[in-house]
């Protein structure tokens, strides 16, 4: 086949590609707004703290809205599992590893900056949604003393954090194109390493040793100095991009 | 409760992978762009929207600076005050106007009308006795007791919460064989209040937040109750209680 457009340089066809899938996923918004919603209805029921006296009993409902971000990661990572399953079917006649792999990691990237957006704005959304349905109320001290700062950090860090969760999930995804049933069957092994892990390091270290979700967090959520915890969050990015590239290089891709 | 919402959590996400898989197919790549577009705009707008929402129904002359202990200066000095003169108080809010009907031919010297109260409360907080709430006015512009309650107003960081406070319940019961006293009894307030707190990620290189954690102790209530009976002037009455009323006559 003669077609012209294998004249054109890898670079254009995964800019084209990167178009394509944006346009030929725009369902993704779909599904999006319905777990933003999702996250909403959960942001409004996060906790409850009570105390009082036999004459004034005080409920504090709070309104937090970590589950609304858990909610918009999760569409994250579905996005990056969806994007890497699409090799499976050659979705282009023109791809090759390099356009596909490029392609997706754009969109995911786009999907992260689209992520910054509702994250930003969940705090007055959530206060509209408040304010329609239980009526006016003030904020969290907290929350009033966020400026204009404390926003654009908020957008950076949330646009990172959603593009570490995306690249880490892009990488499984790969993995699983890749290894199919031994992917499954891995993932059970590390699942029981993880677990005899844990049960020797308390058996032999004490119950000082933890390790877990929280502590891999912390390496990125307690470091407060920007330039270091930009160092670690783009090395752990470039990391996974990295690891996807070696996983999708060579990969045969059949319908 | 919180054993209940990972199954609740389990059947939404059920639920809404349902409905997209469902409405999925009608719904159209435009449409999808399009409906990110206009959550865009009200994530936009939402700001000013919640301003505008927030400033509905707000009276405008709300204060969150009443006085402390506001009330107490008010029992003490409750010469200086009319029953009007309470109404109109900007810190204080008339909760309830209770009229009891006492047929005043019943009672004599011998034989008072007894208004009781041993109802009081020191509030966990902040410790304050409200035994002093009573001001027992004597007089011909009513044909039977009337009770009128104040609260003063109550703030809790800066959300008004007063009329989420029950007025004390007074009744008429027997106490002995040919008697009538008037009672209180306290009701409990339930206050139930809404905070909205920031993502913790919003101060992820602001070291002036401690740890960025928001855990607060429960605040406390600086508020306070007068009662205002008016008892009419034909009635002979007994004040029995654990403290001293405040009389006008």
């Amino acid at each position: 086949m003669n077609s012209i457009i294998h004249n054109e340089s890898k670079m254009t066809v995964a800019y084209g590609q990167f178009k394509d899938k944006l346009y030929h996923n725009a369902f993704s918004f779909t599904q999006l707004l319905a777990l933003q919603a999702l996250g909403y209805f959960f942001s409004f029921n996060a906790s409850m703290s009570a105390s009082g006296s036999d004459f004034y009993y005080l409920y504090i409902q709070n309104i937090n809205p970590i589950p609304l971000f858990t909610m918009t990661l999760l569409w994250m990572i579905i996005q990056a599992f969806s994007l890497s399953g699409e090799k499976k079917r050659e979705y282009y006649m023109v791809s090759n590893n390099f356009t596909a792999y490029f392609s997706d990691i754009a969109v995911l990237e786009v999907y992260a900056l689209i992520i910054g957006i509702p994250m930003v704005f969940s705090g007055p959304m959530l206060q509209l949604l408040a304010n329609l349905s239980l009526g006016p109320f003030k904020p969290e001290a907290a929350y009033e003393a966020m400026t204009f700062i404390h926003y654009l950090s908020l957008f950076i860090t949330t646009t990172f954090y959603a593009l570490l969760i995306g690249a880490g999930a892009y990488f499984l995804g790969i993995l699983r194109v890749r290894y199919k049933s031994f992917f499954v069957i891995g993932s059970i092994g590390i699942i029981i390493l993880l677990i005899a892990w844990s049960i020797l390091g308390i058996r032999f270290i004490g119950p000082g040793f933890s390790i877990g979700f929280e502590e891999l967090s912390n390496f990125y959520f307690q470091e407060t100095n920007f330039f270091i915890w930009l160092i670690k969050i783009i090395g752990s990015i470039g990391t996974l991009y990295y690891l996807s590239w070696l996983g999708i290089r060579n990969l045969e891709v059949k319908n | 409760m919180s054993a209940i919402l990972p199954f609740v959590f389990l059947v939404f996400l059920v639920m809404a992978g349902a409905l997209i898989r469902f409405i999925g197919k009608k719904i159209s790549t435009k449409l999808s762009i399009r409906l990110m577009g206009l959550y865009l705009v009200i994530l936009i707008l939402s700001p000013f929207l919640a301003a505008f929402t927030g400033d509905v129904g707000d009276e405008g002359d709300v204060t969150t600076h009443v006085p402390p202990h506001h009330y107490i200066s008010i029992l003490e000095n409750f010469q200086d005050y009319t029953l009007e003169d309470l109404k109109n108080d900007d810190y204080l809010a008339m909760l309830h106007e209770q009229e009891i009907s006492v047929a005043v031919e019943n009672f004599s010297e011998e034989n008072p009308f007894i208004i009781f109260t041993s109802a009081h409360h020191a509030d966990g907080w902040t410790d304050r006795d409200f035994e002093n709430y009573l001001i027992v006015e004597i007089t011909d512009a009513v044909d039977s007791v009337v009770i009128t309650q104040f609260q003063q107003r109550a703030f809790i960081t800066g959300i008004e919460i007063t009329d989420q406070i029950q007025p004390w319940h007074w009744s008429l019961e027997s106490w002995s064989k040919d008697n009538l006293r008037l009672n209180v009894e306290i009701q409990r307030s339930d206050i139930q209040l809404y905070s909205l707190w920031p993502l913790l990620q919003a101060f992820q290189f602001d070291e002036s937040i401690n740890n960025r954690t928001f855990a607060r102790e429960m605040p406390s209530i600086n508020s306070g109750t007068i009662h205002w009976i008016q008892v009419p002037e034909a009635l002979p009455v007994n004040l029995q209680g654990r403290k001293p009323f405040r009389i006008i006559e």
